[in-house]
């Protein structure tokens, strides 16, 4: 048996480099916003464009091109031809959607409606192609589980996108609006993301740091609370489940045998303790407030920690044939700017609370700071990316180091 | 299997097998030989880490039961290889089994694999 499984590396670096200039471009629009009013933001489209340009252009196009990778390692085997055929495909019809769907939410509302369907089309079609590798799949149960959990949501927060859709044309299905939004929110961000987050975070974080698994009597219980409290809409439930998840890979990530770790691990695992927090609060906090906090504190530096760490060990792989020894350091500049971005991307979040809470200007602050750090680290990926390729390149030209 | 044992199942944690990190006589200079291939994200070699379970030796020809510390990884096919060409480089005709159950534990790290990560 020989399980080489690598994809080739566009359809994975690239989605993830353009997450990065995505995200620069959200907190942008944010920062150019004059006012948000926490109670009505759904009816301010710059900010709208804003939330999407995350949703979409940062999160989903994450999930989507790490996906193509880490489901094969996930599920321990090959994944169908169809699965690798079709990626390559749905990466361009995702990222074509982004701009069109920006453009729908500023200027041209017809457009918007195009890159939604683009959109939509790519992460169903994904979606049908890695719900049977999951099933298929024998072993990590639990964390398959967070994965099949996050799909389902994806599928019915979607079909509520579209019932809110069809309230804002003038077709209302749904009596409670706002509830809607909610749930839409709630079932993409948590079940969707938050689920490939934790299902993918219980595999890469114990691999990189040399951990164990999370033990499964407390990753089990937190599954079922995530998922129970999102499909009942009950935040302190689903705030239960936050909590013991995010026990559970801390007390793993305890374990771990490789004490040092690089940025992206311990932005990470920053995450995974504010993810405790707010697990702890959910109960209290108002919903667009908790869906700006899950985004700007956990979603994104949590997905941004993963990329930052898998990136270069992906360009290392695809640059050479062989394995040539251990995976070298990242350029020290890189990691400087890593481990900048990493700070900023943590202050940025917790201004755009603060700002929400109190002042907006102080959000505006954040949103600055934050599209700094999406740029500064977008240099680091791409530096660590481009240094750990040179340096296997010509580690592979010395004589006897030869690639095999 | 009912749901409760499922449950079960999913709540209990897996097995943990030992490796072997040393043998006498011809095995013995095997694992000696695998200590020259390194696992690329751990930074130690494979026996250090614990992934070598099993050699065999029927002449020159050597069969090594390993497993790997993520089943998947998309760079375990190159990590066989290496094993395979390691040992061709000592006369011997070697093939890897990869066994995945029960799965690798970081608690197979040898101590000194453990002071150099730690």
């Amino acid at each position: 048996m020989r399980p080489e499984q690598l994809t080739p590396w566009p359809r994975v670096l690239l989605p993830l480099a353009l997450t990065m200039l995505a995200e620069a471009g959200a907190w942008l629009l944010i920062a150019a916003q004059e006012r948000v009013d926490l109670q009505a933001w759904f009816g301010n489209t710059g900010l709208l464009a804003a939330v999407h340009l995350v949703t979409l252009g940062v999160l989903a196009l994450a999930i989507q091109g790490v996906g193509w990778q880490l489901v094969p390692v996930l599920t321990a085997k090959p994944a169908s031809s169809w699965f690798q055929r079709l990626s390559g495909p749905l990466n361009v019809l995702l990222i074509s959607a982004i701009p069109l769907m920006l453009v729908g939410f500023l200027r041209w509302p017809w457009l918007g409606l195009v890159g939604a369907g683009l959109a939509i089309t790519a992460l169903l079609a994904r979606s049908l192609l890695v719900l049977p590798e999951l099933l298929g799949a024998q072993v990590r149960p639990l964390s398959r589980l967070w994965l099949i959990g996050a799909e389902l949501s994806l599928w019915a927060g979607l079909a509520l996108g579209g019932a809110l859709y069809l309230a804002r044309v003038g077709h209302p299905l749904l009596d409670d609006h706002l509830g809607g939004l909610g749930r839409h929110a709630g079932l993409l961000m948590a079940g969707w993301v938050g689920g490939w987050g934790l299902g993918l975070g219980s595999l890469l974080l114990p691999m990189f740091s040399i951990a164990p698994e999370p033990r499964r009597w407390l990753f089990a219980p937190a599954l079922l609370l995530w998922f129970g409290g999102l499909a009942l809409a009950w935040a302190p439930l689903w705030g239960a489940g936050a909590l013991l998840a995010a026990l559970a890979l801390l007390e793993a990530l305890r374990r771990r045998v490789k004490r040092r770790l690089e940025p992206g691990l311990r932005l990470a695992m920053g995450a995974l303790a504010l993810l405790a927090l707010l697990g702890l609060a959910a109960p209290w906090l108002p919903g667009p407030l908790l869906v700006a906090a899950g985004l700007s504190l956990l979603a994104l530096p949590f997905l941004r920690g993963v990329a930052l760490k898998i990136g270069p060990f992906l360009a290392w792989a695809h640059s050479t044939e062989g394995l040539g020894g251990p995976l070298p350091d990242a350029p020290a500049l890189s990691g400087a700017l890593a481990s900048s971005a990493v700070l900023g991307s943590l202050l940025a979040g917790a201004l755009l609370v603060a700002g929400l809470l109190t002042e907006w200007w102080l959000a505006r602050l954040g949103a600055g700071l934050g599209a700094l750090a999406a740029l500064a680290a977008l240099t680091a990926f791409l530096g660590a990316v481009a240094g750990l390729w040179r340096a296997r390149r010509a580690r592979a030209a010395l004589p006897g180091m030869g690639a095999a | 299997m009912s749901i409760f044992d499922r449950l079960k199942e999913l709540m209990s944690e897996p097995e943990r097998p030992i490796a072997i990190y040393r043998a006498e006589g011809l095995e013995g200079a095997v694992l000696d030989a695998l200590r020259t291939v390194m696992d690329p994200e751990a930074g130690l070699d494979i026996v250090t880490l614990g992934l070598v379970r099993r050699v065999q030796l029927d002449g020159d020809q050597a069969t090594i039961t390993m497993t790997l510390t993520t089943p998947g990884c998309p760079v375990a096919g190159r990590l066989f290889q290496e094993v395979e060409e390691t040992l061709a480089a000592h006369g011997l005709y070697a093939e890897v089994d990869l066994e995945l159950d029960p799965p690798w534990s970081s608690e197979e790290i040898a101590e000194e694999g453990r002071a150099q990560l730690g």
